[in-house]
């Protein structure tokens, strides 16, 4: 049986867990946000498929929590997931930068 | 043929003798587990975070008078962003194992690479700054 001050850590650290991936949510969030901003113009259609998107990707976080709520196990193609998300935004980034042409 | 003799002589290292004994995976504390995480979350937020100021350099700065002065500064970033998503699923892979079969964990490169990115970054910014603009 574990020791009451154990069990405690367990509890806080798996919260700690949560709350770094909610934190990461956002950041995904902001991090398209920003590529959506210099993406197209915001008008018209293209501003409602902005918010499409973001919305689409703080939507798409729900069962990226919700796997990650549960006990740790052999998770590893979340994380392999999350990795490809984020290299295939630096990609996006850099077409970005490349093709459009700001002021 | 000569064969070659044993490149070094006397025990083995701590980490060949833990790659040759055939250890048994286990679980290990779920405190460390959680802890590894993070680690991945947190990497993986710094490489968000680079990609992010990455367009934000291409596309919110002023013009510069270097040519391809802005894609200079944001484009590098962008790419060390991705290097440190990659890298984070590695290191977390490669603690995961090591913590599984009570090895010690691998040493990480990636402090260095992102200190190395972000000075040499911060370093053409400051000439940029200098020489580029009125």
């Amino acid at each position: 049986v574990p020791a009451p001050d154990e069990v405690v850590g367990r509890g806080l650290a798996h919260e700690r867990t949560i709350l770094a991936w909610n934190r990461t949510g956002l950041a995904v969030a902001v991090c398209v946000a920003v590529l959506v901003r210099h993406a197209w113009p915001l008008q018209g259609v293209g501003r409602d498929l902005a918010v499409a998107m973001i919305a689409a990707v703080v939507l798409l976080w729900v069962p990226v929590v919700a796997t990650a709520s549960r006990r740790p196990g052999r998770r590893s193609l979340v994380f392999f997931l999350m990795t490809v998300a984020t290299v295939g935004l630096a990609v996006v980034g850099c077409l970005v930068a490349f093709l459009t042409n700001p002021r | 043929m000569a064969t070659d003799p044993p490149a070094t002589e006397g025990p083995p290292a701590t980490e060949d003798l833990a790659a040759e004994a055939p250890s048994v995976a286990r679980e290990p504390d779920v405190r460390f587990t959680y802890a590894n995480e993070r680690t991945f979350l947190a990497w993986n937020r710094t490489a968000l975070a680079l990609i992010a100021t990455g367009v934000a350099a291409t596309q919110l700065l002023p013009k510069l008078h270097v040519a391809w002065g802005r894609r200079l500064l944001g484009l590098p970033l962008i790419a060390l962003g991705a290097i440190v998503a990659a890298q984070s699923f590695r290191q977390w892979r490669d603690n995961e194992q090591a913590m599984r079969h009570a090895r010690a964990l691998p040493r990480s490169l990636m402090p260095l690479i992102l200190t190395a990115g972000i000075v040499i970054v911060g370093a053409v910014a400051v000439v940029l700054a200098a020489f580029g603009t009125d």
